[in-house]
């Protein structure tokens, strides 16, 4: 391939069926370009966190393909996907930290991938010294290098999500998925989470998806809109697209916006 | 067999529990037949009326019916006999089961479905009537089967020579208690007991007297204390059987910690290997959890000889079992969040793991172990009955030598053990979680 591909991510008729039979996602597309900043709306339950998850594979699509930065990775390999996954950052609404090990453990547990070839994972190695200095450097990208020795749990809930996006960043993504980053945050503290993501987006190229609930900051932070409802594709373009015909149309006819900013 | 729509059923799973019902109930009306056949006929009836035929004079009546049902001398009971009875209550529980109001499709149509209508609950209600009647049935003649088998014999509970020995052997497992025996001002504990006893006895021989029983000589023992040597002894014996407990348990732990990965639904799901290895390890600690520690110690004590070694080993393999189903228990409890989020990142199983679950696990497992000691400690005490060493080697010897008062002195030691270590165990899980 000489050309670099244009799309971080492809996903091609996406299906995502459940063990228990719920239909989560009913054959999904769409495209990721590069540098992007695509933001996924839709109501709770209409397959969001799972069309997320099958970008990384944390869900197994049941069909379809999943093309990361123009390698197929739908039905790769535990190896290869580990490898693939080591380029694909992921914060969580519940931000998903080792609650009972501190900061810097958390952040340097973004590596853990590098280690994915030795014998025990790197459960015994000790953490290098370059690898300590960078989780320091991240952690003053997001602020809190002067918490780096508490323990997670200590952390307040905008903290901990910082401390999971320093994590993201000790990993030098090229994707970050964003599941519903600030739906459990208050309105100050999701700005300055989200100025994170956005700071990740522009100046370190990295592409982000991002599963949000508000739109007004879909309309401030991203670049790209994706709504989702009933586990298909309703709408695709760009925020300022949204009309309120669009709103009622994704949300529903009861739905009233509210604002934060 | 149909179960009525009225009741709340998942949908697909209806033709099941139908089935499912109507096997019950054959089953339960072979039961019902074969306990009828078994315990009133060949159980109550026939030695009944056995006992009237051979007696002297032989009742003739008894003896015609004896010959009636095809027996010479003894009702002998057999198998074949009790195998056509089953048939004939499963041909009844087969046509109780079609007209689907038994008993049998009563509890395999029980589920979590709530009923919403409450003209539904009333249909309901009544549908069963007939059911809970047959479940009446079968928890009486259960009852009555039980009490037969066992052998119940309350009259034996009360019998005075009965009574009698019981009190000796309490007064002199009481006299190796510490302290019971010390002489205070010419009187002493052991004095009180027996003159407490003594009190029985004049009052069975007071209503005796008018009922003219014969009358029971009243207790007059006398005690002597267990001296300090034994309790050496003994202290020694218990001490083993502690160490021995602790032994058991440390060298439990890892490898416990390493099967629970193993054993654990959510961390084996993802691939085959992973699969029978689960599969493996649940049948391992299932198969060697369900035999009782003092079958292995038995095992064992013919294997590597009778001792503490073989004990040790015996409550080894019991703690490796248990400790591993609830290690993978609590890993199977765990918060996922941090799995998913370093499965994310690439890293690998392991790692995951090691990183994201036994930080979640630590303390669980602490209290856990500390658990498994207590009992460990406990059943420590016993393993010795079978040549397990500790301090049951020696309580069995002084059994057989009927030497109470050095039994009552080993029990008055176990139990001051155990009841410290439970103490202790309590505290210290109480503190970590």
């Amino acid at each position: 391939m000489n050309t670099a591909p244009a799309n971080m991510v492809e996903l091609h008729d996406i299906v995502k069926v459940y063990p228990n039979g719920t239909r989560a996602l009913k054959g999904v597309s769409f495209n990721v370009k590069k540098g992007s900043f695509l933001a996924v709306i839709g109501l709770s339950g209409s397959g969001k966190s799972t069309m997320l998850r099958c970008v990384n594979r944390l869900h197994q699509p049941t069909s379809g393909k999943v093309i990361f930065d123009g390698n197929d990775i739908t039905h790769v390999g535990e190896d290869e996907l580990r490898h693939a996954r080591q380029h694909i950052g992921m914060v969580f609404q519940q931000f998903n930290l080792i609650k009972r090990r501190d900061v810097l453990t958390n952040v340097l547990a973004g590596r853990l991938g590098e280690w994915g070839a030795l014998p025990f994972g790197g459960v015994f190695s000790r953490w290098p010294k370059e690898w300590v200095e960078e989780a320091y450097a991240a952690l003053n990208m997001v602020g809190i290098a002067d918490k780096a020795l508490v323990r997670a749990d200590g952390l307040s809930g905008g903290q901990q999500q910082r401390v999971a996006i320093a994590r993201t960043i000790m990993q030098k993504p090229k994707l970050l998925l964003a599941d519903e980053p600030v739906a459990s945050l208050d309105p100050s503290t999701s700005n300055s989470v989200m100025n994170y993501l956005k700071m990740l987006n522009e100046e370190h190229g990295v592409t982000v998806v991002c599963n949000l609930h508000f739109l007004s900051l879909v309309r401030d932070y991203s670049t790209d809109v994706v709504a989702l409802r009933g586990g298909e594709k309703v709408f695709e373009g760009k925020p300022t697209d949204i009309t309120p015909q669009w709103f009622k149309d994704i949300y529903g006819e009861q739905a009233k916006e509210v604002e934060i900013h | 067999m149909k179960i009525p729509h009225f009741v709340p059923l998942i949908p697909h799973e209806r033709k099941k529990r139908e089935l499912t019902g109507f096997l019950v109930e054959v089953l339960t009306w072979g039961y019902i037949a074969v306990v009828l056949a078994r315990i009133v006929y060949w159980g109550i009836l026939l030695p009944r009326v056995e006992d009237l035929a051979f007696a002297e004079p032989p009742v003739e009546w008894a003896k015609s019916l004896l010959a009636l049902a095809g027996y010479d001398r003894y009702a002998e009971f057999s198998w074949t006999a009790l195998g056509w009875c089953f048939l004939a209550g499963a041909g009844i529980g087969a046509l109780v089961g079609s007209t689907g109001r038994g008993m049998g499709t009563w509890l395999s149509s029980i589920s979590r479905l709530q009923v919403n209508n409450p003209e539904d609950s009333i249909r309901i209600d009544k549908h069963w009537s007939y059911a809970r009647k047959e479940g009446l049935l079968v928890l009486l003649l259960t009852v009555v089967t039980g009490w037969v088998l066992t052998k119940v014999d309350l009259a034996s509970m009360f019998a005075a020579e009965g009574l009698q020995g019981a009190g000796r052997m309490l007064l002199q497992i009481s006299c190796g208690l510490p302290g019971v025996g010390a002489n205070v001002g010419g009187v002493s504990l052991f004095d009180g007991i027996q003159g407490f006893l003594n009190l029985g006895v004049s009052a069975y021989n007071g209503i005796g007297g008018a009922l003219s029983w014969s009358p029971l000589s009243p207790f007059g023992q006398g005690c002597v204390p267990t001296d300090a040597e034994y309790y050496g002894l003994a202290l020694t014996r218990l001490s083993e059987s502690i160490y021995l407990a602790f032994m058991a348990t440390f060298f439990s732990v890892p490898i416990a910690f390493i099967l629970a990965f193993f054993a654990a639904r959510n961390l084996t799901r993802h691939s085959r290997i992973m699969r029978a290895a689960y599969l493996i390890v649940r049948v391992y600690i299932n198969v060697t959890r369900s035999i009782e520690p003092i079958i292995w110690a038995i095992l064992f004590a013919v294997w590597i000889g009778i001792g503490p070694f073989a004990g040790s080993i015996a409550l080894m393999i019991h703690s490796i079992a248990s400790l591993v189903k609830q290690y993978s228990e609590a890993i199977e409890g765990v918060d996922d969040g941090p799995m998913e989020a370093l499965a994310a990142t690439g890293a690998n199983r392991i790692a995951t793991a090691w990183y994201a679950v036994v930080p979640q696990v630590v303390l669980p497992y602490l209290a856990f172990t500390i658990y498994r000691w207590d009992i460990n400690v406990r059943m420590a005490t016993i393993i010795g009955l079978v040549g397990g060493g500790g301090i049951g080697g020696l309580l069995i010897q002084e059994q057989g030598l009927a030497n109470w008062s050095k039994v009552g002195t080993i029990a008055f030691l176990i139990f001051v053990v155990v009841w410290s270590m439970d103490f202790l165990s309590a505290r210290v899980r109480e503190a970590i979680q």
